[in-house]
C-alpha cells in the first residue's frame, strides 16, 4: 500500500545525550572515542557535528543509530532509552525510526539497481508496519524523478548522494544520521545536497544530524555542535559560537584562547556583571 | 555457481542411475558369460514313459517373471537310445547314441548327403561310417542296448563331427568316437528323426530330455529374488506334478550377479560419496565467496533494519535459487550421459531417473543448501564492523585450528584404516579402500591450506624491500588473507580424487587386457576341426611357414585334469604369455617342454622295410613287427614283418593304410612264440643289426628314412631287456626273449620316458616324476620343469605339454580333446585360408578383444569406469571453482588494483601478483593432490577389486602408469593456468585509474 506524502508532515524526535562515554577494545590497547558527551537536539532541529577526523563524530552517530552501545551514559530518543533495547529492539528502530546514511556513498546504495529499487530496499523493514511512500513519488517530491529509473553505479558522484539521502528517508524516518554527505563533492553538489537536507527538515520535519568536518558545510546548518576530544567543545547558533559546559562543569576554552592559556594552565574565574572572566594569577606572566 | 551446482548434482543423481544401469548389465554380462546349459532350464522325464506332449506341458508351466515376460525359449527335446553294431564284414561291435535333438542338423555340416528327413533314415559322422564301412544309402543294423531288439535304418547323409564343447549342445558330448574300451570302441552318435525314436518301443528309449535356452532379456536385477523363489517351487513340485525333474543353475547365477553387483556397487557408492563430498566442498567455498560478495549488501540490510530473517533472505537468496536451478539441470545432465553411455556400458539399455537418483539430487541440493547457510552465517549472525575493513579470516581462529587437527587426524588413521585393509585382513581385496584418496586428500589439503600463510610469511619476509613487486604483493596477501589459502582444500582433493582415477582406470584396463588375453590363450582362438588323416601340428606349420603367427593346440578335458598340449616351438611368438607367469622365461619353457632326445622316425608310405642281419640264428625263428602310429587318425597299427632269417634280409610289409598321409615309427620287436613243448622258461638269444629303414611311396618309389641308426642315442629299449649298441654299419640289438611271446622291443628316443610338463601351483624342486593324463586318455609319466600360477586358457588343475611329444605318447585316439589353433595379433584371413586348404576348419572363433569388452562390462570393471567419470568431474569441479573464485574476488579487488595502477604500480607487476597469488595456491594444491592419488594408488589399488571371478590367473600388475598420471596432472594444471591467466588479465584491464571514481568496495 502507498500514501502520497505531503509537505509538513509531522516527523522528528528528541534526541538526549548524557555522559555518554565509549571506548573502543583495539588489540590488547583501549582506545577511548568519547569521553562523556551531553547533547540535546530538538525535535525537527538540524544540528551539524564539525570537528577534525577522528574526535568521535561518526562513532557518536552510530551510537544514534543504535548500531553500537555506548560504554556508559545513556541516549535518549523521545521516550526510547537505548540502552534498554535488545538487538531486535535496535533494529526496528533502524527499521522505522532512525535512518543512517553512512559515509562513503557507495556503502549506502544497492550499485546494481536503479534508485527506484534501492528506495523500495530500503523500505523492506518498514512494510509490515505501516504503509510506505511510493518509491518513485518520493524521488519526485525530493526532485530526482530524472534519476529514478537509472542504475546508480552510472549516476555521477553527487547525485548518489542524493539518492543516498532518499533512501535515508525512504521509511520516513523521525531522525536522519548523515556521516560527511558532501564528503568528495564539488561545491555545486555540495549545495545540493545541503538544500535537499533543507527541504526533508522542512517538508517532513524529520531530526536531522550531519557530521561533517568541513566549516562552510556546518555553517550551513542552524546549529553547529564542535567536537573535541570526545566532548562536546563549543556550539553555533545564528553565527554565534557558545561554549558549552559540559556535566562536570568543565568549559572548553577556544582553541585561541587555549593558544595562549595552554592545558594546566591556572586561571582565576570570575563572576562579575554577569560575564564570567578568566584570568591569570599574575597578568603578564604565564601561570603553569 | 551454477555450473558448479549442476555438476555436483548431476554427479549425485548419476551415481544411482549409473548403478541401475550397470547392475543390469552386470546381470546381462553374467548370464551371457554362464555355460548356456547352467542357465537355461533342462526338464528331464522321470521315466521312459512320458510322452513328448507331457514334456511340452511341463515346459510351458515353467513359470514367466512378473508381467508375464517368458524367461525361457522353446525348448529342445532330446530322445535318445544306447544302442550297438558291428562293422560291415566284420564282428567288431561299436557302440553309440541314436539321438534324436531339435534342429541337431542345423549345427552340422553334411559333407555327403542330408539330413535324416523320415522314418529310418540316419545320419553319421564321417569318421563313424568309415569305421563301420558305410556310405550314403547303405543300411546299418542297430541294437538298441535296453531290450536288444534291432533297428534297421537307411544312411542318409554323412557330417562332420562338430565341436563338443560349443554350447549349443549343452555339455553333452555327441562326438565321443573313441572313447570306450577295446573290446567296445565307440562312435559319434547316430542322428535320426524324432518318428523314428519314438517307434522304438520302450523300455528302448532313455527318458525324454527338455531343454530350454534362456532369455536374459527378460530378466532384470529387480526380479531375480521373486523368481529365484518361484522356480525353486516349480523345482519341488514338477516332478510330481509334471512327471519332470527340471533342474537349472539360474539362482546359482543371480547369486553370483549378485555378488559383483554388490562389489561395484561398494566401490561405486565409496567414489560417489567422494565426489559429493568434494561438490559440497566446492559448494560451501563458493558459496562463502558468494557471500563476502553480498556482505555490503547484508551490511546495508542491517543499517536498514531488516530482522535476521530478512538479512538471511537477502544473504541466501540468491544462491539457493541457484541451487534450486541448478537441480533440475543437474537431473537433466545426469539422464543424458546415462543415455549417452549406454550402449558402451549398458548392453544399450539406457536407465531412467528413478526415485533414488532424483532423490540424491535433492539430498545434494540440500547439502547444498546447508552448506551456503554455513558458509553465510557469519554473515549474517555477527555485527558488522563500521570501521572499514576489507579483512576476512585474518588470522588463525583456534576452533577452526582444532578442528582442522581433528580432521587430518581422523582422515589419516581411516586412510591408514581402509588403503590396507583388504590386505592385512587376509581377504586381499576390500572395495572400502577406494575411499583412500579422499581421506588422504583432504588431510593434506588441510596441511597445506594451513601451511601455504606461514610459508608465504617467509616470503614476504624475502621480497621485503626488494624490486619484486608482484610477488611481494602476493605473498603479502596469501599471508595476511587465511582464507584465500582453503582453496587448496579443493584443489587436493580435486587432483587427489582424478589422478586415483585415472591410475585406478588405467591399471584395471591393462590388468584386464592382459587377463582377457591369457583367458582366450591368445589374440585370436579358433576351435577347429581337423580333417582326418590330417597331421594336425604339420598342418598348422605349414599354414604358418613364419613360425610366429599360429599354433596348433590340443586340450583335454578328462576328469583327474586338464592337458593343455601346445607346439612348443610357437609358444613364445604366438600365446599371451605374461612376462611375470613364471621364473623362467617362456622361450625357456618352450624350449624346456618340447625337448627330446632325438627326432621321431617318419615312415610315411603305402610299405614299410627294415634291413636287418640276423647274427645269430634262433630256433623257431623269431617274428619281426613294427608298431607305427597313425598321425592322422591317432591310431598304432602293427604291421608284421614275418620271420626273422640268419643272415642280411630285408623285410618289408605292407603300412595297410596305417601310414598315409603320414606315421611315425613307435618301436621295432621281435617276438619268438616257440611250441609248448619246449617249456614257458625257454629263452632265446636274439642279436641283429639294423642297417636301414625304407618306406615306399604312392608312386612306388623306396625311399630311406633317416633313422639315425648308427647314434645309440637316437634309440632306445622300450620294452626292457634290450641291448642297443651302434656302429657305423647300424643298430646292434641285442635281447633274450621269452617263449611267451612278449615282444622284445626297441624305438626312437624321440619321446622321453617322462614327459616334460609345466605344471600349476607345484614345485619342481624334488626332481621326480608325476602322473599325468595323455591326450588318449591313458595315464602316463610326466616331469614338471616349471611351475605357473595359471596356464593360457585353462587355468589352474592343469598341465602343459608340447602336442608333438603327447602325441608320440599316444597309444589310440585323442578323447576328450579339443583342438585349437592360436593365433598372434594380426591379420587373419590368409592363415584361415591356408588351414582349410590343409583340411582343417574353424568351427569357432574367440578373440582377446571380445574377452576383454565381456570383462569391461563385468561389475568391477564398470566401477572403474565410474573412477573415470569421477575424474573429469573432479577435474571440472577444481576448474569451476577456481574460476569462480577469480571472479568473485575480482569485484573485490578492482578498486584496490585500480589504486595502486594510479599511484604508479604498472600492469606488469599487478598481472604477476595476480599469477604468483594464484599459482602458488594452485601449485600446492596441484602438487598435494597429485601425491595423495599417486600415494594411494600405489597402497590402495591393490586392495581394490580388479576381477569378479577368482580363477586362476596372472597376478595384477599395479604399477603406476605414469604417463596417464602425468597427462592428468597436465591437464589439470594447463586447465587451471589457462583459468587463472585469463582471468587475471582481464582483471588487470579493467583496473584503470577512471574506475576509481566510481569503485565499489
Amino acid at each position: 500500500m502507498t500514501v502520497t506524502v505531503t509537505a509538513a508532515t509531522p516527523g522528528g524526535v528528541d534526541v538526549q545525550l548524557r555522559g555518554v562515554i565509549h571506548l573502543y577494545h583495539q588489540e590488547g590497547v583501549d582506545v577511548v572515542a568519547l569521553r562523556g558527551v551531553d547533547l540535546d537536539i530538538a525535535a525537527g532541529e538540524m544540528v551539524s557535528l564539525l570537528g577534525p577526523s577522528g574526535m568521535g563524530k561518526s562513532t557518536l552517530l552510530q551510537l544514534l543509530a543504535g548500531v553500537m552501545l555506548p560504554s556508559a551514559g545513556s541516549i535518549r530518543l523521545g521516550e526510547v532509552d537505548l540502552a534498554l533495547l535488545g538487538g531486535p529492539g535496535r533494529q526496528e528502530l533502524r527499521a522505522a525510526d532512525v535512518s543512517y546514511i553512512v559515509q562513503d556513498t557507495a556503502r549506502n546504495l544497492l550499485p546494481y539497481a536503479t534508485a527506484t529499487q534501492n528506495v523500495w530496499f530500503a523500505q523492506q523493514g518498514i512494510r509490515r508496519r505501516r504503509a510506505a511512500v511510493d518509491p518513485v513519488e518520493l524521488l519526485g517530491l525530493l526532485g530526482l524523478a530524472d534519476t529514478a529509473h537509472q542504475r546508480v553505479a552510472d549516476l555521477p558522484q553527487g547525485e548518489q548522494q542524493l539518492v543516498a539521502l532518499a533512501v535515508g528517508v525512504a521509511a520516513s524516518p523521525r531522525l536522519l544520521l548523515a556521516d560527511e554527505p558532501t564528503n568528495q563533492l564539488d561545491s555545486a553538489a555540495t549545495g545540493r545536497v545541503l538544500s535537499l537536507l533543507r527541504a526533508i527538515n522542512d517538508r517532513l520535519g524529520t531530526t536531522i544530524v550531519v557530521v561533517t568536518h568541513d566549516p562552510v558545510v556546518a555553517a550551513a546548518l542552524p546549529r553547529t555542535v564542535t567536537i573535541r576530544d570526545g566532548r562536546v567543545g563549543s556550539e553555533g547558533r545564528r553565527g554565534t559560537q557558545f561554549a558549552v559546559v559540559d556535566g562536570s562543569g568543565s568549559v572548553q576554552l577556544p582553541p585561541g584562547v587555549l593558544l595562549q592559556y595552554p592545558p594546566h594552565s591556572r586561571l582565576i574565574v570570575q563572576l562579575e556583571e554577569g560575564r564570567i572572566i578568566l584570568r591569570p594569577e599574575n597578568p603578564g606572566e604565564p601561570s603553569h | 555457481m551454477l555450473t558448479v551446482a549442476t555438476v555436483g548434482i548431476a554427479a549425485a543423481s548419476f551415481g544411482p542411475l549409473f548403478l541401475r544401469g550397470a547392475d543390469q548389465s552386470v546381470l546381462t554380462s553374467t548370464l551371457h558369460a554362464a555355460d548356456s546349459s547352467n542357465v537355461g532350464m533342462t526338464l528331464l522325464a522321470v521315466n521312459d514313459h512320458v510322452t513328448p506332449n507331457q514334456l511340452e506341458q511341463a515346459a510351458v508351466s515353467v513359470p514367466s517373471v512378473p508381467g508375464g515376460r517368458a524367461v525361457f525359449g522353446s525348448m529342445i527335446v532330446t530322445a535318445s537310445a544306447a544302442i550297438v553294431t558291428d562293422a560291415l564284414g566284420t564282428t567288431q561291435p561299436f557302440a553309440a547314441d541314436l539321438v534324436a535333438r531339435t534342429g541337431m542338423c542345423r549345427h552340422l555340416t553334411f559333407v555327403a548327403g542330408s539330413c535324416p528327413q523320415g522314418v529310418r533314415d540316419v545320419a553319421l559322422s564321417e569318421r563313424s561310417a568309415r569305421a563301420l564301412h558305410l556310405r550314403v544309402g547303405d543300411r546299418a543294423v542297430l541294437a538298441v542296448s535296453a531290450d536288444h531288439r534291432t533297428v534297421t535304418l537307411v544312411v542318409s547323409g554323412l557330417f562332420r563331427p562338430g565341436n563338443p564343447l560349443a554350447p549349443i549342445w549343452w555339455g553333452q558330448n555327441y562326438f565321443a568316437y573313441g572313447n570306450g574300451s577295446a573290446a567296445l570302441h565307440r562312435l559319434d552318435d547316430f542322428v535320426t528323426t524324432e518318428q523314428t525314436m519314438l517307434a522304438i518301443p520302450a523300455p528302448g528309449l532313455t527318458p525324454l530330455l527338455g531343454q530350454l535356452p534362456l532369455n536374459s532379456a527378460a530378466l532384470t536385477p529387480q526380479v531375480a529374488v521373486p523368481y529365484t523363489q518361484v522356480l525353486d517351487r516349480y523345482e519341488r513340485s514338477a516332478p510330481t506334478s509334471l512327471l519332470v525333474d527340471p533342474n537349472t543353475q539360474l539362482q546359482e547365477v543371480f547369486g553370483q550377479a549378485a555378488r559383483d553387483e554388490h562389489t561395484m556397487t561398494t566401490i561405486v557408492a565409496v567414489v560417489l560419496v567422494q565426489l559429493v563430498l568434494l561438490s559440497l566442498i566446492v559448494l560451501y567455498f563458493v558459496a562463502a565467496r558468494l557471500a563476502e560478495a553480498r556482505e555490503p549488501d547484508v551490511r546495508l540490510a542491517e543499517l536498514r533494519g531488516f530482522t535476521p530473517g530478512g538479512k538471511a533472505s537477502v544473504a541466501l537468496l540468491e544462491p539457493v535459487c541457484i541451487l534450486a536451478a541448478a537441480l533440475p539441470l543437474g537431473l537433466l545432465i545426469a539422464w543424458l550421459a546415462g543415455t549417452a553411455l549406454a550402449p558402451d556400458l549398458f548392453h544399450g539399455m539406457a536407465p531412467g531417473l528413478d526415485g533414488l537418483a532424483i532423490g540424491s539430487a535433492f539430498v545434494t541440493f540440500a547439502g547444498g543448501v546447508i552448506a551456503t547457510a554455513l558458509a553465510a552465517r557469519g554473515l549474517v549472525r555477527r555485527p558488522h564492523q563500521w570501521r572499514d575493513s576489507n579483512i576476512s579470516a585474518f588470522g588463525v581462529r583456534p576452533l577452526t585450528l582444532a578442528l582442522d587437527a581433528l580432521a587430518v587426524a581422523l582422515a589419516a588413521a581411516a586412510f591408514v584404516e581402509v588403503a590396507i585393509a583388504g590386505v592385512s585382513s587376509g581377504t586381499h581385496t576390500d572395495p572400502l579402500a577406494a575411499l583412500a584418496p579422499g581421506l588422504l586428500a583432504l588431510a593434506l589439503g588441510i596441511v597445506g591450506g594451513r601451511l601455504l600463510p606461514w610459508g608465504s610469511a617467509v616470503g614476504v619476509r624475502l621480497t621485503r624491500n626488494s624490486r619484486w613487486v608482484g610477488t611481494g604483493m602476493a605473498t603479502r596477501r596469501l599471508a595476511r588473507f587465511h582464507s584465500l589459502s582453503r582453496h587448496v582444500v579443493v584443489l587436493s582433493m580435486a587432483v587427489g580424487l582424478a589422478t586415483f582415477a585415472v591410475s585406478g582406470w588405467v591399471v584395471a584396463s591393462r590388468n584386464r587386457s592382459v587377463r582377457s588375453a591369457f583367458e582366450v590363450g591368445a589374440s585370436t582362438v579358433l576351435n577347429v576341426d581337423a580333417r582326418p588323416g590330417v597331421n594336425f601340428v604339420q598342418a598348422v606349420r605349414r599354414a604358418d611357414p613364419s613360425g610366429r603367427r599360429a599354433m596348433a593346440v590340443a586340450i583335454e578335458n578328462s576328469s583327474d585334469g586338464v592337458t593343455l598340449a601346445v607346439d612348443a616351438q610357437r609358444l613364445a611368438a604366438v600365446a599371451a604369455w605374461p612376462a611375470d607367469l613364471s621364473t623362467k622365461s617362456v622361450t625357456t619353457i618352450g624350449q624346456e617342454i618340447g625337448r627330446a632326445k632325438a627326432p621321431p622316425v617318419d615312415l610315411s608310405g603305402t610299405a614299410l622295410r627294415v634291413s636287418v642281419d640276423l647274427l645269430k640264428a634262433v630256433t623257431p625263428p623269431a617274428a619281426l613287427q613294427a608298431t607305427v602310429f597313425d598321425t592322422g587318425y591317432d591310431s598304432d597299427t602293427t604291421v608284421n614283418f614275418g620271420p626273422l632269417e640268419p643272415g642280411e634280409h630285408q623285410y618289408q610289409a605292407s603300412a595297410a593304410g596305417g601310414c598315409q598321409p603320414s606315421c611315425l615309427l613307435v618301436d621295432l620287436s621281435a617276438i619268438w612264440t616257440p611250441s609248448s613243448d619246449i617249456g614257458p622258461a625257454a629263452t632265446a638269444d636274439i642279436a641283429m643289426r639294423v642297417s636301414a629303414l625304407a618306406a615306399k611311396t604312392d608312386s612306388g618309389v623306396w625311399r630311406t628314412v633317416p633313422a639315425r641308426l648308427d647314434r645309440v642315442a637316437d634309440w632306445q629299449s622300450t620294452s626292457g631287456g634290450v641291448r642297443l649298441s651302434a656302429s657305423p654299419s647300424g643298430l646292434d640289438v641285442g635281447a633274450v626273449v621269452d617263449a611267451d611271446g612278449s615282444p622284445s622291443s626297441f624305438g626312437p628316443a624321440d619321446v622321453p620316458r617322462a614327459l616334460p610338463v609345466v605344471t600349476v601351483g607345484q614345485s619342481t624342486g624334488n626332481g621326480g616324476d608325476d602322473l599325468g593324463v595323455g591326450l588318449d586318455g591313458d595315464t602316463i609319466n610326466v616331469r614338471p620343469v616349471a611351475a605357473v600360477s595359471a596356464l593360457p586358457q585353462v587355468g589352474s588343475d592343469a598341465t602343459m605339454a608340447d602336442l608333438s611329444l603327447a602325441q608320440r605318447l599316444q597309444t589310440g585316439p585323442m578323447i576328450n580333446t579339443e583342438l585349437q589353433v592360436w593365433l598372434s595379433p594380426g591379420p587373419i584371413q590368409g592363415v584361415v585360408r591356408r588351414l582349410e586348404a590343409l583340411g582343417i576348419t574353424p568351427v569357432g572363433t574367440e578373440t582377446a578383444v571380445a574377452e576383454d569388452a565381456a570383462l569391461a562390462r563385468d561389475g568391477i570393471a564398470l566401477a572403474y569406469n565410474f573412477f573415470l567419470l569421477a575424474a573429469i568431474v573432479a577435474t571440472l569441479l577444481a576448474v569451476g571453482s577456481t574460476i569462480f573464485a577469480l571472479l568473485t574476488a575480482s569485484r573485490r579487488r578492482e578498486g584496490e588494483l585500480a589504486s595502486l595502477y594510479a599511484v604508479g604500480v604498472g600492469r606488469a607487476p599487478l598481472r604477476r601478483s595476480l599469477l604468483v597469488e594464484q599459482g602458488l595456491i594452485i601449485g600446492v594444491g596441484i602438487v598435494l593432490g597429485a601425491a595423495a592419488g599417486i600415494a594411494t594408488a600405489l597402497v590402495a589399488l591393490p586392495s581394490i577389486p580388479e576381477f569378479v571371478s577368482s580363477a586362476a590367473a596372472p597376478l595384477p600388475d599395479f604399477r603406476l602408469p605414469v604417463g596417464p598420471v602425468g597427462v592428468t596432472v597436465l591437464v589439470a594444471v594447463v586447465s587451471l593456468a589457462v583459468a587463472v591467466g585469463l582471468s587475471a588479465r582481464l582483471l588487470i584491464d579493467r583496473a584503470s585509474s577512471n574506475r576509481l571514481g566510481s569503485q565499489q568496495s
